[in-house]
């Protein structure tokens, strides 16, 4: 039954919360993974390079769903749902551009499809990202720098939000500030953030 | 807090027949913060929707990379340290010289006078110190008093220097 919905159209959203594998219920879990389905299909859109009414998109969107059901216990305590199911919708759709690219190889080089197959067609992708990877390093210092350099305020905000797991609601009222305000420091910090995360992993 | 004020407003949320960069991070970000009418475009504008899932990644590398931070260098994402009350110290300080005034002016006279004996004080107070120091170092326990004042230095002089490594990591 749960299945069944959290398949079917997105019901209307409603504040997204931060899930965590000790207080949602399959039910709660379903309905918030449901809301954050147009998101899935952008990042896959985004990923694939192809319009959103792809079918290769919309495969890799019900993929997402289906992993994430099938593994939604592993969701961390205080790991936020969007950021966790984001994450399942990169690497799928990843995994489907990898497809694409060797089916396209196949094709051109009229190579036998299934005797050959590589098999890592059938392994999902578990490696961290470069982002993940160079994060882990020493390069970590860089980051720090990054964040210093931010200004105090949009520096809390992105730490509420990325960290604490707050909306960017109730970073407005805990910092006394309009939540338009809240938009913009994140906005501006992630991107300060984002484009240091590049360059290290460029380097 | 009103819904009106939980909303980006159209100025916000448009920009031209688009979706602002702001409106777009926010659902990047899936903060349910922009009108209907806009979350349609979203669900239904393919130039906006490549910007929401290309803004959506990066959301998810930097929450990423920064949860890693947070656990391999804490002070990267440690909340700011809680600043000195300058400006409430100084008034508590205004306001109670502004109430101790008059007492303090009935004193006046008898700190002029232990301003002029002080000359003759400082001395004599010196010595017995001195005397007194020289005492205790050269007694039985003398030996033992500098290891404990040593020890007493070094555990202060780590003390500081962790205080302000602390304070250095907070501020960052």
């Amino acid at each position: 039954m749960f299945a069944a919905a959290f398949f079917a159209a997105p019901p209307p959203r409603g504040n997204i919360s931060a899930v965590t594998a000790a207080t949602a219920s399959l039910e709660t879990f379903s309905r918030e993974a449901a809301e954050l389905r147009p998101l899935l299909r952008a990042v896959a859109a985004s990923v694939l390079r192809s319009a959103p009414d792809h079918p290769d998109v919309e495969d890799a969107v019900s993929e997402t769903m289906r992993r994430a059901l099938e593994g939604r216990s592993r969701i961390r305590a205080g790991e936020s749902l969007r950021g966790w199911i984001v994450g399942i919708a990169k690497h799928v759709a990843l995994d489907t551009a990898r497809s694409r690219t060797r089916a396209l190889k196949r094709q051109a080089s009229d190579a036998p499809a299934e005797s050959t197959r590589d098999v890592t067609d059938r392994i999902a992708d578990t490696k961290p990202s470069p982002f993940e990877r160079a994060a882990r390093t020493q390069d970590i210092l860089r980051l720090e720098s990054a964040m210093r350099e931010l200004p105090e305020k949009q520096r809390e905000a992105i730490v509420l939000f990325f960290i604490e797991g707050l909306s960017y609601v109730e970073i407005g009222q805990k910092l006394g500030v309009p939540m338009g305000t809240v938009a913009t420091w994140i906005l501006r910090g992630r991107r300060t953030l984002a484009a240091t995360l590049t360059e290290r992993s460029d380097a | 807090m009103t819904a009106a004020l939980e909303r980006l407003t159209d100025v916000e949320t448009w920009e031209g027949e688009h979706l602002s960069e702001l409106a777009l991070s926010c659902i990047a970000d899936a903060q349910d913060v922009i009108d209907p009418v806009a979350r349609v475009h979203a669900d239904s504008c393919g130039a906006c929707m490549m910007r929401i899932g290309a803004m959506a990644l990066e959301s998810h590398d930097v929450g990423a990379a920064l949860r890693v931070a947070r656990d391999v260098a804490p002070a990267v994402v440690a909340k700011p340290a809680v600043r000195f009350p300058t400006m409430l110290v100084a008034a508590a300080a205004g306001l109670a010289f502004a109430t101790g005034a008059p007492a303090m002016l009935d004193g006046l006279p008898r700190v002029v006078t232990l301003l002029f004996a002080a000359p003759r004080m400082v001395p004599v107070m010196t010595t017995s110190l001195v005397a007194l120091f020289k005492s205790v170092s050269s007694g039985p326990n003398g030996a033992a008093i500098s290891v404990v004042t040593t020890f007493t230095l070094a555990l202060i002089g780590l003390a500081i220097a962790r205080a302000s490594r602390g304070s250095q990591g907070a501020s960052s």
